[in-house]
């Protein structure tokens, strides 16, 4: 009985990719994608390789997230701030119960046509902390898909973007480099 | 047995109090961000399309305009947010 109901849980996460944990985000829309990096990147490794996933999502499942809460206080200030706020501005949220906190740089915005492809992107670089260890993630968030020739796999086809929301695609910006 | 019992209770008290002030902050945060004009200018952009003059269709995100040329003046940070009631 309970090999059938792990072997349920197990079929119903394969079958989506997506983990308890983004399903409970997406169910609040509290979507930033630095504070779900794990099950993201699980999720964005499906549309790459099997064996890719596998490892993430293992890896996604081992690691300890941060709660619903933070992700919407995390969500909420990546919203306005990519709305609103000129380049080098910082936006900090606390949680002093859970010994949690966030910061949202944004870096530089992309103007005109110089900026190869990347014309109304915005890159910017999150900092979250928990129980005093800090891991920071940049992103590029852009008003439209990235198309051909700016993010070539190894076969050539464009990189899909981690998630899209709140009119932005997202980008992991280490497929930048 | 009394004793055992006092002490499992004792404990089974104090991890649910914990619990509840765990969630209880939980859903303090998913509330203030339910009822938040970030929530809700984040599912109008999610939702909003807009069709261009050569049929093209777009999402709302004022920052396509610095893809053109002719319509990055018409850029402005934080317009869309700050008119969105």
């Amino acid at each position: 009985m309970k090999f059938l109901i792990f072997f349920m849980i197990l079929s119903s996460c394969v079958l989506t990719g997506k983990t308890q944990s983004l399903r409970e985000a997406e169910k609040y829309a509290c979507l930033a994608p630095s504070i779900n990096y794990k099950s993201l990147d699980a999720l964005h490794a499906t549309k790459i390789t099997a064996i890719t996933w596998a490892k993430k999502y293992t890896n996604q499942a081992l690691t300890r997230e941060f709660n619903i809460g933070d992700k919407c206080l995390h969500t909420k200030l990546l919203i306005k701030m990519l709305y609103t706020s000129e380049d080098a501005d910082i936006g900090k949220w606390t949680n002093k119960l859970e010994n949690t906190s966030g910061q949202i740089k944004i870096i530089k915005t992309y103007y005109g046509s110089g900026s190869n492809g990347l014309a109304g992107c915005r890159y910017y670089i999150s900092r979250l902390s928990k129980d005093g260890n800090q891991e920071d993630r940049g992103f590029i968030a852009c008003p439209n898909q990235l198309g051909w020739g700016i993010l070539d796999d190894s076969r050539g086809f464009p990189v899909p973007a981690h998630l899209v929301f709140a009119g932005w695609y997202f980008y992991d910006e280490r497929f930048f480099k | 047995m009394k004793k055992k019992f006092i002490i499992y209770s004792f404990f089974t008290l104090l991890t649910s109090q914990n619990l509840i002030a765990d969630n209880s902050i939980k859903n303090k945060n998913i509330t203030l961000w339910l009822n938040s004009k970030e929530f809700r200018f984040a599912e109008y952009m999610s939702k909003c399309k807009v069709q261009h003059p050569d049929s093209s269709i777009s999402n709302c995100n004022e920052f396509n305009n610095l893809r053109h040329r002719h319509l990055e003046d018409k850029f402005k940070l934080g317009n869309a947010y700050q008119i969105f009631e």
